[in-house]
């Protein structure tokens, strides 16, 4: 009775009521949208680092992570794995080798992590294979040469394995990306000439456009015309077991690319027992364990089981590996309830604004039902459920359309590279955004909405409340 | 047919000599800069557009094996020693009093700033055993007749060079010039030796300039100022303790 009262007393003034709702609708719609966005740039950082790095739990001895050598090794290491594959909570679970090389190109040589992983992707828990980054890039287990590895982007970049050329084709892209007309007419002039090394490919942009064009574009231009000098030969010099230097040539057959600078610029794979065999370890020798678990939100449980089981080991959750997926994953939920917090006060004075109007000027209207028998409690009650109501309907509509912007972007993407790929790379953050929103979200949202609509009622209640039925009767409005 | 036959095998074995003789000549120049021991004095100068540095260093060395560098200049980084033996390097810095072991990741960083690596140092790939060499023809240089060599990597060597190509003066055998190649047959630097000296019985070029070809700005410059080859240094030289002494270090072989 008192809800569908309220609800009447709603659509009274339908442009106030409309004009609040709508208000609140957009205020939730890009809320929601913003929070989607920052979940699934966080989600996708997440998934990469787990699914290219540091998978949810890694074993090693308690010595390798301090000085990195390869005498401290898992010892009975394939042992270990098969009993950590009979654990329930195993989804996946794969030994490695991991080793600090040099590795030299004809132009420059740096620091690098070899990591030797099984060559069937089928067994690996490292799936960087979803990463290659284009389709003449091969993975371990597409060819059968032993001494083939695969490289970063980043590195690819560094060692100066990367042809640039542009094309039609990459002009089109461009285009596509929003680069400004003036640019790509400028381009025309190199359409068609190759360089071989970046160097020579920025000098060659250097030329053509100015500085603050050079900052925001070179990068996006020489992305979309590279391809990289599959085939190669880069060495790498590692240590082996008894410390001699030993050194191979290795042919590059794929390029990853997981937008994470650092990473891209440091870790090369290669196929296990021909790493094994070079260093001089026996078969089946590893040093390091990577687990994937079925449950992210359960990794420190099972650590603690492993350790239980394994006390010799030192056992690593991603949290421990990595902090900020712990923020990620845990922290940031309190972001962006204080987000939504902030968002749905500063909403809360237009409602009690609203309400308040309500109120005044009904004040001869309230008046006469408390005459005629009302009781404070339902007037309250009446005035709490117009206040609620109104909020929820705002929130609802709000909250459906910022989920269905959520979807629509989620599958097409937020292209940012236009804008700051350098710099998110560069910190580990993809620049094409795909938003994810979560039913938690969602349900929060509503939850939060409704006790916004009931605090924002009380004022507003409190001062109907307050009216005399004798002198409200006599009020002229 | 017979006619034939010999004038092939007379093709054949004149290209043999051919080769060996390409050969013959890249060893005889590798062995112009090789003794068993060797010290030297030298002055690097690294030049880059917006700045440029020197450094000067003493140098000991005993087969491949056994290395210790001194620097004595600039004023900054006098005293430092860096000690190499076997595969193993450290670095030793007397204002600080500390002694570093180079890990492999320290080793890719460019040696005092130069367009050599620590790597390159240590790593100087044998230019007569992994190389095939070919005689492209002679040319002058710097005035002095040259053979101009093709070395190509012996399949299987981890060489990463696609080719050198080296200009060898005829009369004393020295590399007057070197240009490295990536695979795709690209120029990647050039090595220029000049400023021809007699030292103590050698007569040996003592100043070398590298050149990128991607920033031919950025070059380093090599002098020799003194170097003797075949000196007696005792094994005691290349110890920890002898590189803690810093500028003490008595290099009169």
């Amino acid at each position: 009775m008192i809800l569908s009262i309220a609800w009447k007393n709603i659509w009274r003034n339908k442009v106030r009521s409309l004009i609040l709702i709508g208000t609140i609708a957009f205020a939730l719609a890009g809320t929601i949208f913003i929070i989607g966005m920052m979940d699934g740039w966080m989600k996708d950082r997440n998934i990469k680092v787990i699914e290219t790095e540091l998978a949810h739990i890694q074993i090693h001895n308690p010595d390798f992570v301090s000085n990195l050598s390869l005498r401290d090794t898992i010892s009975s290491g394939q042992k270990i794995i098969s009993q950590i594959m009979k654990m329930d909570f195993t989804m996946a679970v794969n030994g490695r080798i991991k080793v600090m090389a040099m590795v030299s190109s004809s132009y420059s040589s740096q620091g690098a992590l070899v990591i030797g992983i099984d060559p069937d992707r089928k067994h690996e828990v490292t799936k960087v294979y979803k990463y290659l980054s284009d389709s003449t890039s091969k993975w371990l287990d597409q060819v059968k040469r032993q001494n083939v590895v695969i490289i970063g982007r980043k590195m690819a970049k560094d060692l100066q394995m990367v042809n640039y050329m542009i094309t039609d084709a990459s002009l089109s892209t461009l285009a596509d990306m929003g680069l400004p007309l003036s640019i790509i007419s400028k381009l025309d002039s190199l359409q068609g000439k190759k360089f071989h090394t970046t160097t020579r490919f920025y000098n060659a942009l250097e030329k053509l456009l100015t500085e603050k064009e050079l900052d925001q574009y070179a990068d996006l231009i020489a992305n979309s015309c590279h391809s990289y000098k599959l085939g190669r030969k880069i060495i790498i010099r590692m240590q082996d077991i008894n410390g001699n230097v030993v050194e191979e040539a290795f042919r590059i057959i794929g390029v990853y690319d997981t937008d994470n600078d650092l990473f891209d610029g440091m870790y090369l794979f290669v196929k296990k027992p021909y790493l094994a065999g070079l260093l001089g370890l026996s078969h089946g020798t590893i040093n390091e364990i990577a687990i994937i678990t079925n449950d992210q939100r359960k990794v420190e449980e099972y650590k603690a089981t492993l350790k239980q089981k394994f006390p010799g080991l030192l056992i690593e959750s991603i949290f421990d590996m990595d902090p900020t997926m712990r923020i990620m994953t845990s922290l940031i939920w309190i972001y962006y309830a204080i987000f939504e917090a902030f968002i749905l006060f500063a909403l809360s004075f237009g409602i009690v604004n609203t309400m308040l109007m309500a109120v005044m000027e009904r004040t001869k209207e309230l008046g006469m039902l408390m005459a005629i028998g009302m009781n404070r409690r339902r007037v309250f009650s009446m005035i709490m459920n117009e206040s609620v109501l109104l909020t929820l309907t705002g929130g609802i509509i709000g909250i459906i359309l910022g989920y269905l912007l959520v979807l629509y972007t989620g599958h097409a993407g937020i292209n940012l590279s236009k804008y700051a790929q350098q710099g998110m790379e560069a910190m580990g953050y993809s620049a094409v955004i795909y938003p994810h929103a979560s039913p938690l979200l969602l349900a929060e949202t509503t939850v939060l909405v409704v006790i916004t609509g009931m605090l924002a009622a009380v004022y507003p209640a409190i001062k109907a409340l307050k009216l005399k039925p004798a002198q409200a009767l006599h009020t002229d409005v | 047919m017979k006619r034939v036959m010999l004038i092939l095998l007379t093709v054949v074995f004149t290209l043999q000599a051919l080769a060996q003789d390409a050969t013959e000549i890249a060893r005889r120049a590798y062995l112009k800069m090789e003794g068993q021991s060797q010290y030297a004095q030298m002055t690097m100068q690294v030049q880059r557009p917006r700045w440029s540095r020197t450094v000067k260093f003493k140098f000991a060395s005993k087969g491949t094996d056994y290395a210790l560098v001194l620097i004595t200049a600039s004023a900054k980084e006098q005293g430092q020693t860096f000690l190499m033996i076997k595969n193993q390097m450290w670095m030793y810095n007397p204002r600080v009093n500390s002694l570093i072991k180079i890990g492999p990741s320290m080793m890719s960083q460019g040696w005092m700033g130069s367009d050599y690596s620590n790597d390159e140092l240590m790593n100087e790939g044998s230019i007569v055993k992994d190389y095939t060499h070919k005689i492209l023809g002679s040319e002058k240089i710097q005035g002095r007749a040259c053979w101009k060599i093709e070395l190509t990597p012996k399949p299987g060597k981890n060489i990463v060079w696609g080719k050198q190509i080296l200009w060898i003066e005829k009369k004393d055998y020295l590399i007057l010039k070197s240009e490295l190649y990536d695979e795709d047959g690209y120029l990647v630097k050039t090595q220029i030796a000049s400023d021809i000296k007699n030292m103590h019985g050698r007569i040996i070029p003592t100043k070398f300039t590298i050149i990128p070809e991607e920033e031919p700005e950025n070059k380093t410059i090599l002098t020799i100022v003194d170097i003797k080859f075949n000196v007696n240094i005792p094994n005691s030289f290349f110890t920890i303790q002898n590189m803690r002494r810093g500028m003490n270090i008595n290099f009169n072989f």
